[in-house]
């Protein structure tokens, strides 16, 4: 309608659309420190003008939704980092405490150990006669085969975390699908009246985003749902999760199985490569198990390395042909069964320092085993049981700054992903106190617009009198 | 790009973080006087110190085995000289006896004082150090010499120590040195009938002989004062190599005072500059200026 009450009509949509906008940036003011969050932008639309009417003038304004100022390029960065993070956080804080197991700097471990044991082997050749100094060497030999024991039994922590955390990592990705179907729901009910669910839609990126960071997520939209593949098996699709369980086994150990619809079955634990997940999976399942390999070799080889030429040996009363450690069957589990020989341990005579029965002052065979301290040992790639362990410790210690600047590095990248991110999404409080300003003024002018249309109408009706 | 005060803040929280772990770094390394405390600090680092650790205790375990090669050495040494001071007495005795001034009196008496000798040679030929006997070859619990037989009872074992990582000495001297060539024990035994028997020519021929049981044993005694040489000079180069090794230690894994002090001034200020910065920054924007 042309005239003075479309005027008035003009000026009533635009104080409702500027009330509304102020809502807006009142909202986008309210939610500045809530980092899910994303800034909204009104859309203002034109009220289309009478078609009926010669000149056409638009009738006003009208706000007819409410947008996110996303970037969906950035989300998906965003998730791929976030999966980084998660898994180099993971590996970071696992290779710590294993490298707190293999550490060696407080001066106490494995090489303070070995190092005793030799030189206590030292002292029974430089008086094999004396029973303290087998006494000495019988002690020594224990200390090390605990400590050998210690090491053992924290891998094996340190494994068995490891799986708890596979099944507690399951059970938040199967919470986190569920809240996803369900907002699935909620967004499609909602915006088949045409307008954006942007509070569902904020809680759902960051679901996904929840998601990504414990295990290497693909995630779609498709028609206002969001499809989750997880190791390449769907956990959301549509409105339905599909959740993920945990079946032990053989080895006690957690393997993470899909069920999809019609009882299918995809065992996907090899297929879990990134995130919080696929980190724990691989220290349970590549990592850890290569260093309790080689503490169990050590072992094993130490044992039977020194049972070796103990055995051709003669002890104080003349027996021969004893072990000197309790003989092991086989490198599994050696660093955990490592044990002097009970024998031994009660008739310290019988350690056998000479290689001569009747001899009490022949060291040679005591000598033959501290020479095994600077011999290459074949089953410890050839080189010697100090060096091996060094290694290991330095093996352990690269492996561990490496996770550390891998780490740091990854948080860096997710910095800059997320500063990108607030460079779209974050609000901005400068740039909502001019909105408030325009948004105000916007409001105080269609006010006066309906004022002069008041006026119009005064004169209007004044006119006869 | 759009700056945010969210993303100011941000920022603001991350490097505060970064800094707080350099000044934690650099604190743990003053309070615990070492640079590296967990392998990860410096992998190679970590390697090279426990390598001089276990090669410093390897040192300290050289040198007990040296002590205790001495200590026996010493007994031997003086044995040794206790040995040639005896047969050196017997030789006399018999250069003054085989003269022709001499009695059968005084041959007589002086018979008894070889016998003397010989249980006083004997026991030299059983000197222990603690309850093994130094002259008995590998059987240290074997006695060595007895009085009814002029035989060694040991045997010719060389008992070695370590004394470096490359290096074996023997330490003893088995005490076939004493029958071996000149039977010494014979040799008194042959002296002491001799004066018995009043046979001037024996004891005259003896003085020969008694030469070569004191050369036989001085000759042992200058090969066991070579290695006693041997095993002092491998004690000071020990001794020279561990202060090397200590200092190598410690420029390895002890914290350069100077410059983690300096580095946590460093990154104190920078701290404090980051907050003051930050405060001020977040004190602006847009709503201060409105009306």
């Amino acid at each position: 309608m042309h005239g003075i009450y479309g005027l008035i009509d003009i000026g009533i949509s635009a104080i409702r659309a500027a009330q509304m906008a102020l809502m807006v940036t009142g909202d986008n003011i309210a939610n500045a420190e809530n980092s899910k969050f994303c800034r909204r932008r009104v859309i203002f639309q034109e009220k289309p003008p009478l078609l009926s009417l010669p000149i056409l003038i638009g009738r006003g304004s009208e706000v007819t939704n409410v947008k996110r100022a996303y970037s969906p390029f950035l989300a998906k960065q965003w998730q791929q980092e976030l999966a980084g993070l998660g898994y180099h956080e993971v590996r970071k804080e696992a290779l710590g405490r294993l490298e707190t197991i293999f550490n060696e700097a407080e001066g106490e471990g494995l090489n303070r150990d070995l190092t005793a044991f030799w030189n206590a082997w030292e002292e029974v050749s430089s008086d094999p006669a004396s029973i303290v100094n087998r006494y000495n060497l019988i002690n020594t030999a224990k200390t090390l085969a605990a400590n050998f024991q210690r090491k053992s039994n924290d891998l094996k922590e340190l494994r068995e975390d490891m799986n708890t955390e596979v099944k507690n990592v399951v059970e938040q990705i199967n919470t986190i699908a569920n809240q996803i179907a369900y907002l699935n729901k909620k967004i499609k009910s909602i915006e088949i009246k045409g307008v954006d669910a942007n509070n569902f839609r904020d809680e759902r990126d960051e679901l996904v985003r929840e998601l990504s960071k414990l295990a290497d997520v693909t995630a779609f939209e498709d028609n206002g749902k969001v499809t989750v593949l997880v190791g390449g098996v769907a956990v959301v699709q549509e409105e339905s999760a599909y959740t993920l369980s945990v079946e032990t086994n053989s080895e006690g150990f957690y393997q993470v199985v899909w069920y999809g619809e019609g009882g299918l079955k995809v065992d996907i634990t090899s297929r879990l490569e990134g995130g919080e997940l696929g980190s724990f999976l691989e220290m349970r399942d590549t990592i850890i198990p290569q260093y309790q390999n080689d503490l169990d070799r050590l072992a094993y080889n130490l044992v039977t390395e020194i049972n070796t030429q103990h055995q051709l040996g003669y002890g104080l009363d003349d027996s021969t042909g004893n072990n000197f450690f309790e003989p092991l069957t086989g490198i599994d589990d050696a660093a955990s069964l490592i044990q002097l020989d009970s024998t031994i341990e009660t008739f310290p005579e019988k350690i056998a320092a000479s290689s001569a029965a009747g001899q009490q002052g022949n060291n040679e065979n005591a000598l033959a085993i501290i020479a095994l301290k600077e011999t290459a040992i074949t089953g410890l790639s050839d080189v010697t049981f100090n060096d091996f362990y060094l290694s290991l410790v330095g093996e352990v210690g690269s492996a561990s700054q490496e996770s550390q600047n891998n780490f740091e590095y990854q948080q860096l990248v997710l910095k800059e992903i997320e500063a990108s991110v607030e460079a779209v999404s974050g609000v901005s409080l400068d740039e909502e106190a001019a909105n408030l300003v325009r948004f105000q003024q916007m409001y105080t002018a269609s006010a006066r617009l309906i004022s002069i249309a008041d006026d119009m109408m005064k004169t209007l009706i004044n006119l006869g009198t | 790009m759009r700056v945010t005060h969210h993303m100011l803040y941000r920022n603001f929280l991350f490097h505060l973080e970064h800094i707080n772990e350099n000044l934690k770094k650099d604190f743990e390394k003053i309070a615990s006087g070492k640079k590296i405390l967990r392998p990860s600090d410096d992998p190679f680092g970590m390697a090279k110190s426990l390598t001089y650790q276990r090669k410093l205790a390897d040192i300290e375990q050289y040198k007990r085995n040296i002590k205790r090669a001495i200590s026996w050495q010493n007994i031997t040494e003086m044995a040794l000289q206790e040995m040639t001071n005896l047969l050196v007495e017997a030789k006399e005795i018999a250069i003054s006896q085989g003269s022709d001034t001499a009695t059968s009196e005084t041959r007589a008496m002086l018979a008894a004082h070889i016998e003397k000798l010989k249980e006083h040679a004997l026991q030299i030929g059983n000197t222990k150090l603690g309850d093994q006997y130094v002259f008995a070859g590998y059987l240290t619990s074997t006695q060595p010499f007895v009085d009814t037989d002029n035989n060694y009872h040991g045997d010719n074992g060389q008992i070695k120590v370590n004394i470096s990582s490359y290096m074996q000495l023997s330490f003893n001297i088995p005490g076939s040195i004493f029958t071996n060539g000149t039977n010494i024990f014979q040799a008194l035994d042959d002296l002491k009938t001799a004066l018995e028997t009043n046979d001037a020519d024996s004891i005259r021929n003896l003085i020969g002989t008694l030469d070569q049981a004191i050369k036989q044993v001085i000759v042992a005694h200058a090969s066991l004062g070579s290695i006693m040489n041997r095993f002092e000079a491998v004690k000071t180069d020990l001794t020279s190599y561990s202060v090397e090794l200590t200092a190598h230690l410690s420029e390895t894994e002890d914290s350069d005072m100077a410059k983690v002090a300096s580095s946590l001034a460093t990154h104190q200020i920078i701290y404090q500059s980051t907050l003051a910065g930050m405060a001020k920054i977040m004190q602006f924007n847009l709503f201060n200026y409105l009306g």
